[in-house]
Parts: C-alpha cells; sequence; structure tokens
C-alpha cells in the first residue's frame, strides 16, 4: 500500500466564526492525482492553504508524509502554484531564471549561496518546461501560458513529492490553456509526484485524475475515484462537474 | 569645491554623507519600490522629524539631550514607528494603506506641538524639512556610516529572502521562510536609512531619494540586481551632483538633489521613446 501524503482528520476552519471547513477528512495517497473542486466559496482554497499550514485549523489535524503538519520541516517536499502566480506584479523586474531559483531559496538556508547542483536544478526544471532559452527575459515581458510554464519550473525545481496548483489557469487565454494541460501531462508522466490540483474543469485532467474531493459549502460532498464521481450526477445533493470522458486506464 | 573640500571639513562631512547615502537610500529603495510600499519612506520622514524635534525640545530643558545629536532620537522614533506601522498594517488587513496616513498624521502632529513649544531652536527649521550641507557632523557621519554598514549587512546576507519575499511573499512563507521576521528586519532597515537620509535631503524630500533613482532604473532593466545597480548609480549621480550645485548655487541641497533624480526619470522616459520610435523605424523600413 502506498504511503500517506496528505491526512486530514475531521478538520474545521472558521473565518471570524463563519465556517468554511466542515468535518473534512482526507487521505491523500503517494501517486495519486487529486481534482479539488466546487463552487466558488466553497472552501477550496481554504482546504489548500490549510494543508500548506498557511492557516491553522480551529478542530481537526493534518499530517503531511506522515509527520503532524507542525513537526513537519522539510517543506522543499512540497511545492505551490497559487491562483495569484498568474496576476503578479508583472512590472517586477525580474528574469525567468531568478524566479526559478526562488523555488530553491527555502532549502539553501539563510546564509548560503546557489551552488553547480542548484543552478543544474535551475536549467533542468527550465528545460523540463521548454523555457531554458527565455531565461534571460523578464517575467512580465512574457505570455501568460509561458509565465505559467515558468511558475511550474519553480515549483518543480526541487523535485517536490507534493506538487499543489490553485486554479493554475485562472485569467489564462484557451491557446494558454492547452499548454499548460500539455506541461502537466508531460510532469505527470516523467515524474513520481503526488498532484493536488483545485479545478472548474476535469474534463481537461480525467485521464490523470485518481481521485475527486469536491467541496460544497465547506463539507465533502464527494471523496471517491472519477468513475463514482461521474455517476453522482443521478444523486439531487450535489450538482457534480460534468465528466466527458468516464474512465481510463488506470483511474479508479 | 572638490578643492574646498580638504580645506573645509563641513564641507568633507557633507560630501561623505551624500556619497554614503546615494548608495544606501537606492539600494534598500530598489526593494521598497518593487514591494509597493514607497509611501512608508514619506510617513517614517516625518515621524523622524518628530523625534528629531523631540529631542530638541527636551535639549532645552535637560543637559544630557543638549548634546546629543537629535538624528539618534530621530532614528530611534523612525525605527519605533516601523514597528508601529507593521503592527497597523496587521490591525487594518483590507486597508493596509491607512497605516501610512495614520502614521504621517501622527509625526507632523508631534512635530507641530514639540516646534510650537519650543523657544526657538539652535538649527534652522528648514534645514531639517529641506536638507543642509552646513549641517552634517563628524557624529553624523558616524551614524550614517554605521547605517550603511548594517544596510549592507542584511542586504548581502538575505539577498535571496528579501528577493522571494518582495516578488510572492505567499510562496515564500510556504517555502519556510520566516517571513515576519524578514519583514521586521526590513523594516528596520528601511527606517533606518530613512532617518539617516534626512541630514542631507531633509524630511520632506528623503523618500525621493528612496524612491526616484529606482523609478528610473526600473524603466530599462530585466532584472533586479540590474535594477539595484542602475538605481545606485542614478542615486549617486544626483546627491554629488546635487551637493556640488547647492554648494555653488548656495540653496538647500535636497532641494537640487531631488530636481538631478527628476531630471534622470525624465531623460531615461525620453531616451525610451527615442528608442521605441526608432525601433518602430527599423521595423517599417
Amino acid at each position: 500500500m502506498t504511503t500517506s501524503v496528505v491526512k486530514l482528520d475531521h478538520v474545521s476552519y472558521y473565518y471570524d466564526g463563519t465556517p468554511a471547513l466542515k468535518d473534512v477528512s482526507i487521505d491523500i495517497r503517494q501517486g495519486d492525482f487529486v481534482a479539488i473542486v466546487g463552487e466558488n466559496g466553497s472552501g477550496k482554497s481554504t482546504l489548500i492553504r490549510t494543508i500548506l499550514g498557511l492557516l491553522t485549523p480551529q478542530s481537526g489535524t493534518v499530517e503531511l508524509f506522515g509527520r503532524p503538519i507542525a513537526q513537519f520541516k522539510d517543506k522543499s517536499r512540497i511545492s505551490y502554484v497559487s491562483q495569484k502566480a498568474a496576476s503578479f506584479n508583472s512590472g517586477f523586474p525580474v528574469t525567468v531564471e531568478e524566479v526559478v531559483a526562488m523555488g530553491r531559496y527555502g532549502r539553501l538556508g539563510l546564509f548560503k549561496r546557489l551552488k553547480m547542483e542548484d543552478k543544474a536544478a535551475i536549467q533542468n526544471a527550465l528545460e523540463t518546461v521548454n523555457m531554458w532559452q527565455f531565461r534571460h527575459r523578464k517575467i512580465g515581458d512574457l505570455s501568460g501560458g509561458q509565465q505559467q510554464r515558468v511558475f511550474i519550473a519553480r515549483a518543480m525545481v526541487n523535485q517536490p513529492d507534493l506538487l499543489i496548483l490553485d486554479e493554475p489557469t485562472v485569467g489564462v487565454d484557451q491557446k494558454h490553456l492547452r499548454d499548460f494541460y500539455e506541461v502537466l501531462h508531460m510532469l505527470r508522466e516523467h515524474t513520481t509526484c503526488t498532484f493536488v490540483l483545485v479545478t472548474h474543469d476535469l474534463n481537461v485532467v480525467t485521464d490523470l485524475v485518481t481521485k475527486v474531493v469536491h467541496l460544497d459549502r465547506g463539507q465533502m460532498a464527494c471523496n471517491c475515484g472519477l468513475k463514482e464521481y461521474s455517476e453522482l450526477g443521478q444523486l439531487a445533493s450535489i450538482k457534480p462537474y460534468p465528466v466527458k470522458v468516464l474512465v481510463h486506464e488506470g483511474t479508479t | 569645491m572638490i578643492a574646498e573640500l580638504w580645506t573645509y571639513s563641513f564641507l568633507r562631512y557633507a560630501f561623505i554623507a551624500a556619497v554614503v547615502i546615494g548608495f544606501t537610500a537606492p539600494l534598500i529603495g530598489s526593494f521598497v519600490v518593487v514591494r509597493r510600499m514607497s509611501l512608508i519612506a514619506d510617513a517614517l520622514s516625518h515621524v523622524t522629524l518628530a523625534g528629531i524635534s523631540f529631542s530638541l525640545f527636551l535639549g532645552q530643558y535637560l543637559a544630557f539631550f543638549m548634546d546629543l545629536n537629535p538624528l539618534y532620537m530621530g532614528t530611534l522614533i523612525s525605527v519605533l514607528a516601523a514597528l508601529g506601522l507593521n503592527w497597523l498594517r496587521g490591525k487594518y488587513v483590507h486597508f493596509q494603506e491607512l497605516s501610512i496616513p495614520i502614521m504621517m498624521s501622527a509625526g507632523m502632529g508631534f512635530s507641530a506641538i514639540f516646534i510650537s513649544l519650543s523657544r526657538g531652536f539652535s538649527v534652522d527649521l528648514s534645514t531639517l524639512l529641506f536638507g543642509s550641507i552646513s549641517a552634517v557632523s563628524q557624529s553624523d557621519i558616524v551614524l550614517i556610516v554605521s547605517v550603511a554598514i548594517i544596510t549592507l549587512t542584511v542586504i548581502l546576507t538575505f539577498y535571496k529572502q528579501l528577493l522571494f519575499l518582495s516578488f510572492d511573499e505567499e510562496q515564500a512563507k510556504v517555502s519556510g521562510l520566516p517571513s515576519r521576521w524578514l519583514h521586521a528586519l526590513f523594516m528596520f532597515v528601511v527606517a533606518l536609512v530613512i532617518a539617516v537620509s534626512m541630514r542631507i535631503v531633509g524630511t520632506l524630500l528623503v523618500s525621493s531619494l528612496i524612491t526616484l533613482p529606482v523609478a528610473a532604473a526600473l524603466r530599462f532593466t530585466s532584472s533586479f540586481k540590474q535594477t539595484i545597480l542602475w538605481a545606485i548609480v542614478f542615486g549617486e549621480l544626483a546627491t554629488i551632483g546635487g551637493l556640488v550645485l547647492a554648494y555653488d548655487l548656495d540653496v538647500a541641497p535636497g532641494g537640487v538633489i531631488v530636481l538631478i533624480a527628476v531630471a534622470i526619470l525624465a531623460t531615461v522616459m525620453l531616451l525610451e521613446k527615442v528608442m521605441s520610435v526608432r525601433k518602430k523605424e527599423v521595423r517599417h523600413e
């Protein structure tokens, strides 16, 4: 049996008394590709921020790689591409290479410089997303799709065990959306990483997803395989997102 | 002026102060601008004035403060205000910019009271507001150089972390960087630089020296290191040039320094325009 990467046990989180997550329990295993879906305000981003340790739940426990989140120190095993990545300050004078290098800063420690192995990892990450030739370009001068590739390279530069993507395609046009999902497919194929993707469009990742978590007003309405989720359409309790491609080899 | 530098110690002090401030203000200013915190420089400079006027006021009654460099009190109050700004930003999570007018108003309010309570200061008020060549003392130089060393040490040590925090604060937190601690350290250094810079450019113009060289550099640089480097070049041009001109014209250096910085910015923007027109012409050919 694969090891647990993220385990939430009866987690609740309240913003000023208003519940954003209510009694949520999830177990994400190594190699999973989990899609988190739900309406705006359903608690998707709160869930992600709780997993990342940016929010501390008022009740329940969070474990990362089998350890309570407070005791988990190896942050370089987790990478994150946020919604805000697409809406960064495009005037910021920073090159593509500098942005990807930031991904290494957390593990470098406070007083150390980038070594040859860090530079090799930066080059490798940029080559993986086909952006090495743009390394000296200012990030704000690139197209939306290219910027997304750079942020994915930053997330992958540490070869993380868990990659969390919180609606990473917000504000990205259709043409560049395709580019983005191509990179995601390629990463899925070539890495052993566990993926958590918050999305409104399940159809573009149906061949990747192994598990769907549907949040409804902070509560977990569904935590199941893709096939099971597609059949929920017959139930009246939640409105599942339409899934055209139902079952793929290797999905549950 | 160059020949007179060797004759008059006050000119030497002013020159050293200008060179050091021309370096430190744009260096820290590069981070201030990209973090969209430019107005914080204004708030802290006004609070520094309150600290200086408080020290001068106390100097009229207490012997200890009579001999104390008022810039020390200004620096201390500036640092406390920086911490206060941090606290206020936490109190107004959705209206963080409110912390700036609150602190600025408090600074100006205290300044007005201490200035009006005093029976006339030993220093001219205009030197506090617009800077002065003759006002720079030996103890000012010690303070200015010390602040420059602290600033350079902090930037060299935490450059990567501060850059990450400036570009993407949330991601920096997720990566495990001690963001709260780094932000407090950054604010501490900003407060120090602003406090000591006002000796040359004055309270009302400090923020210009922090932001204008960076504004010019931002027009054409693509990496953050380039931005810092060019901002320092422009900062030095403005402070040294401004000091020489102010001495020759016998006017407050703050105004001339800032106008040179504005002229540099205007020149860069003009060159940018000319280059873009030329590029279009080449494309049409």
